[in-house]
C-alpha cells in the first residue's frame, strides 16, 4: 500500500512538471511571436483570420528578404496576390515608409498596420462584372 | 497654381482626365501642407468620385510601392514637386 502511493506520488509530481514545463514553453512562444513579428494594427476592418494572414505573409517576406533592404513593390505584390487567390477579387495593397492615401473598401475587407518600420495598407473593392455589351 | 510642373510616370488614362488629375493634385497642394498627405488625397478622391462616379482610390507619399486592380481607363501615377501620386477606380460601385 506504501509503495502504491508512494508511486502515485511519483507520477503525480511528474505530471505537474510536464504541465508547468508545457506552460512555460507556450508563454515562451507567445512571447517570441509578438516579438518577432512586431506588428501594430492601426486601423481595421477585417476578421481575424485574415488579419493573421496577412501579418504571417508580410512577416514570412520581410524575413525572407536577404538585403533586408525593403521592396515595397514584392511585397504589395504578395499581398495582393496571395488575398486575390484567397478570397476573391479585388485586393489592392500599399507598402511604404512614407504615404497618405484616401480609399474606398468593401465592408470587411480593410486593414493598414505597421511591420517594422514599413506601413502596409491592404483593402478590398468590390468587382462588378464585365459588360459584354 | 504651384510653379512645379507634374511629370507623369504611368497612366492609360485619357489626355483631358490627367490633365484634371494633376489640376486636381496642385490644387490640393494649394489648400493642404505638403506632408499632410492624407487630406491631399482625400481631396482629390472627393473630386474624381462627384466627377467620374464613385470608387476612386487616391494614395499619396514620397516612399510607397503598390499593387493594385484598376478599371480600364482609370489610372494614373505622376510626381508633382517632393510628392508622388497614384489615382485608380478599383471598379467598385
Amino acid at each position: 500500500m506504501e509503495g502504491a502511493q508512494e508511486e502515485l506520488e511519483r507520477r503525480s509530481k511528474f505530471l505537474k512538471s510536464l504541465i508547468q514545463k508545457k506552460k512555460t514553453i507556450e508563454q515562451q512562444e507567445q512571447h517570441d511571436h509578438l516579438q518577432h513579428n512586431n506588428v501594430r494594427v492601426r486601423a481595421c476592418d477585417m476578421p481575424l483570420p485574415l488579419q493573421n494572414r496577412a501579418f504571417r505573409c508580410a512577416r514570412d517576406l520581410l524575413d525572407s528578404m536577404p538585403s533586408k533592404k525593403l521592396d515595397s513593390k514584392r511585397l504589395a505584390l504578395t499581398l495582393k496576390k496571395e488575398f486575390d487567390t484567397s478570397y476573391g477579387p479585388a485586393w489592392h495593397c500599399i507598402v511604404g515608409t512614407s504615404f497618405g492615401s484616401y480609399v474606398t473598401h468593401s465592408f470587411g475587407g480593410f486593414v493598414y498596420f505597421s511591420i517594422d518600420k514599413v506601413y502596409v495598407l491592404l483593402f478590398k473593392t468590390a468587382v462588378e462584372p464585365l459588360d459584354h455589351s | 497654381m504651384l510653379e512645379g510642373k507634374a511629370m507623369v510616370k504611368e497612366t492609360d488614362m485619357s489626355p483631358k482626365m490627367q490633365i484634371h488629375a494633376m489640376a486636381s493634385a496642385s490644387q490640393a497642394l494649394d489648400l493642404y501642407d505638403v506632408y499632410d498627405c492624407i487630406s491631399i488625397a482625400a481631396h482629390i478622391k472627393k473630386e474624381f468620385d462627384s466627377v467620374y462616379g464613385n470608387g476612386w482610390q487616391c494614395v499619396v507619399g514620397s516612399n510607397f510601392g503598390c499593387y493594385f486592380t484598376h478599371s480600364s481607363g482609370t489610372f494614373i501615377y505622376f510626381a508633382l514637386e517632393t510628392l508622388n501620386f497614384l489615382i485608380f477606380k478599383g471598379t467598385s460601385s
